[in-house]
């Protein structure tokens, strides 16, 4: 019965991610920003060791430093003197390391059966840990999924025509830096959400992965982006019970089996013709 | 080539006492054409009316400048644009077939010789067009105004200011001067036809945008110096100017994406932009039919979505993905985006990049058309000077400032245009306008044959 619940629960939370993963992916891969969701990933370290000093839950003392980063990375984008791709590198492991250092002096002074059961795991938070999902996280993931999913639906049609072409975008009414602003956010909810799934290094895979598979099958934007949230679904319960069956890390496990299927995905098409 | 041999229009033009194809008397068809423009909220003026009369009582096709000569002998004073801009109204209307080509409107077939046409005056107050029939463009341009009593205002725009009888006007009620909206100078009692022309919604001649003064710099590095710049509506502006020249920068500015170090931009209250930007850079990895392209720049059916298509000559597109699309066909979809949002003023910024000449022949007669269906003014930017240049009212030649700026035939002689771009340049252009038989020097007095022939053999120009 426990473990059967826990079957649910790890089942219910990797869902709930794809399902937000899906339609955010989409839009990593079309606005090429892959990287820029590595960074915000690797900035969330420096939020579990945040959440822990300050005895916050870990979800929003990521939500808060994934923030802080993509206000960032956005006032330096437009700089005149260094490159995206520059600034996110700097951005990324600058975050990390500083993640890292807080992390070992939490280490030090951590106290068992503090306010909170949170407990200062670095391999969890970076190869994630579906085995600790708890009730309360189901309950955050799902949160998210509706507010992901709403804002998504609302922001849809703006943020497709800025990713088109940003500058026929703003010429036809789109309010062009709000959106995008909206979209950081919602990827900094997504990033607090799933670190404990697939953790902080495997993170972006889930994102681009099932939106990589998708693409060869998608004619519009729209079915893309559902297929990419199916894939991502399949790739969750492949991934949970491959690490059932052969009893290995359930995070890796989920990103394994979508790379099986992209691999599908590429060679299908070649296959048919 | 058909531009070659303008429409010779006999004078004065025969006037047949019947109707002739329309099986009706021509009183008849004219009372049922402003019945219908009415219907459709259009007004049919006493200067459409009559450019109707002339071109429906004639056997032949009719050239603009026997429309104008036969309005000032009957009626009243017009100027060319006016007449293009009733002819613009009636082709929408379906009340006439076809233009045949600008050319035939602008042509040299003044019957005093000469056929220069000089700077046309726009009077920013009434929005009417003055010709200076033998103006020149240089320092005769302010003295030839001011001989028929024309206050201009702005040099850089050498062509706008205001007219002696808004000046009037102005002088005894609103002192307001330079922007008196339409109205107002309806309001001010002595309004000949031509002014009560400007109803709203049909206003043939209403501001859009204007520039004024501006300025940009990049990093110390001064883009654009000064640069003032109006296009009003069913006017078709061109920015030509050599790379670097600050053409898209102006572009930029003028649609509000760019912010200018100095200077100021008025844009028209609730003016609906449609843009075409120079390229469109999609991801591999979206995949985006023309169909959701198109909806991306508003609300707009399926069935409006194909008939704008089919309006740019592109119907066949609907349901295929952006990614697979031509130059060309990419250029007509880009089009048909910004013509769905119905704009007030269509900003193309390279409208015929990446497309062969013929092509691009097609594309500009396809922007002279949607003008005349739409009604809307464009400020479009080109490198193709040759073939720009038949689809244009008025040229701006930039570089970094306004070099010279007017009518496409006054701009292509101008010493200024001449040294940006070179007497070849400007003598392959004159091919692509009409045939000349003889020349004009800078004041538009005509010149022996031979001399300097304008067949763009290259034969260096001497402008004096």
């Amino acid at each position: 019965m426990i473990m059967d619940d826990l079957i649910l629960r790890m089942a219910l939370g990797g869902l709930g991610v794809a399902l937000m993963a899906g339609p955010l992916g989409v839009f990593v891969v079309w606005r090429r920003m892959a990287y820029f969701g590595a960074a915000l990933a690797h900035s969330a370290l420096l939020g579990v060791a945040l959440g822990l000093f300050f005895e916050v839950h870990t979800v929003f003392a990521i939500l808060a430093v994934a923030l802080v980063m993509a206000l960032v990375l956005n006032a330096l984008e437009d700089s005149p003197t260094l490159s995206t791709d520059t600034v996110l590198g700097i951005l990324a492991h600058g975050f990390l390391a500083v993640g890292l250092v807080v992390m070992t002096f939490m280490e030090g002074g951590h106290m068992e059966g503090g306010h909170t059961d949170h407990h200062l795991d670095l391999e969890a938070t970076l190869f994630g840990d579906i085995m600790a999902i708890s009730q309360e996280d189901i309950l955050l993931i799902y949160g998210g999924v509706v507010a992901v999913l709403c804002v998504m639906a609302l922001i849809w049609k703006p943020l497709l025509s800025l990713t088109v072409h940003t500058e026929l975008a703003r010429v036809e009414g789109v309010a062009v830096e709000r959106v995008r602003m909206v979209f950081l956010l919602l990827l900094a909810f997504i990033v607090a959400l799933a670190i404990k799934v697939v953790g902080l290094l495997l993170l972006v895979s889930l994102l681009i992965i099932p939106a990589a598979c998708a693409r060869p099958f998608a004619h519009t934007p729209v079915s893309m982006a559902v297929l990419a949230t199916v894939l991502g679904g399949v790739s969750v319960g492949l991934g949970l019970w491959g690490s059932f069956v052969f009893d290995t890390p359930s995070g890796p496990g989920i990103v394994l089996a979508a790379l099986a299927l992209f691999g599908l995905s590429v060679l299908a098409p070649r296959v048919a013709r | 080539m058909s531009d070659d041999t303008p429409i010779r229009p006999t004078f004065p033009p025969a006037f047949p006492q019947t109707g002739h194809d329309h099986g009706i008397c021509v009183e008849t068809a004219l009372a049922r054409a402003e019945e219908l423009c009415r219907e459709r909220g259009a007004r049919l003026t006493e200067t459409r009316r009559h450019v109707l009369e002339l071109i429906w009582r004639s056997h032949e096709p009719v050239g603009a400048y026997a429309l104008l000569e036969s309005l000032r002998r009957t009626k009243r004073r017009a100027a060319a644009p006016t007449v293009y801009r009733a002819l613009d109204f009636l082709m929408a209307q379906g009340l006439i077939h076809r233009i045949e080509s600008l050319n035939a409107y602008v042509g040299c077939d003044h019957p005093g010789g000469g056929g220069a046409h000089g700077p046309f005056l726009l009077c920013t107050s009434c929005g009417q067009a003055f010709e200076l029939m033998d103006g020149g463009l240089d320092a005769a341009v302010e003295e030839g105004a001011s001989k028929v009593g024309f206050a201009v205002s702005d040099r850089t725009v050498e062509l706008s200011g205001i007219c002696p009888r808004c000046r009037l006007a102005g002088l005894s009620g609103d002192e307001a001067g330079k922007e008196m909206s339409p109205v107002a100078a309806t309001s001010s009692g002595e309004t000949p036809d031509e002014v009560s022309e400007e109803v709203p919604g049909e206003a043939p001649s209403r501001l859009l945008v204007e520039a004024d003064g501006v300025t940009v710099d990049f990093a110390g590095n001064k883009v654009l110096g000064g640069v003032s710049l109006a296009v009003r509506e069913g006017e078709i502006v061109t920015l030509i100017g050599p790379n670097g020249a600050g053409k898209t920068t102006l572009v930029r500015v003028i649609l509000g994406l760019l912010q200018p170090s100095r200077g100021s931009v008025f844009r028209a209250p609730e003016l609906r932009l449609g843009y075409m930007p120079q390229r469109l850079d999609l991801d591999r990895t979206l995949p985006l039919p023309v169909a959701h392209f198109l909806a991306l720049g508003g609300a707009a059916s399926r069935d409006a979505m194909a008939r704008v298509l089919g309006e740019v000559g592109a119907s066949q597109l609907l349901d295929r993905p952006m990614a697979g699309l031509s130059g060309g066909e990419l250029r007509r979809v880009l089009l048909a985006r910004a013509l769905l949002r119905d704009p007030d003023l269509l900003v193309l910024d390279e409208p015929a990049q990446g497309v062969d000449v013929v092509g691009q022949a097609d594309l500009y007669g396809l922007i002279s058309r949607v003008r005349a269906s739409h009604g809307c003014g464009v400020l479009m930017v080109s490198h193709d000077l040759h073939v720009v240049m038949s689809a244009t009212d008025r040229v701006v030649c930039l570089n970094n400032h306004v070099c010279c700026s007017g009518h496409p035939e006054a701009v292509s002689r101008h010493p200024e245009y001449l040294a940006l771009f070179g007497p070849q340049v400007a003598g392959d252009m004159a091919v692509y306008t009409h045939h000349h038989d003889h020349s004009h020097d800078m004041h538009g007095d005509v010149l022996p044959s031979g001399k300097e022939s304008g067949d763009g053999d290259g034969v260096p120009h001497d402008h004096g």
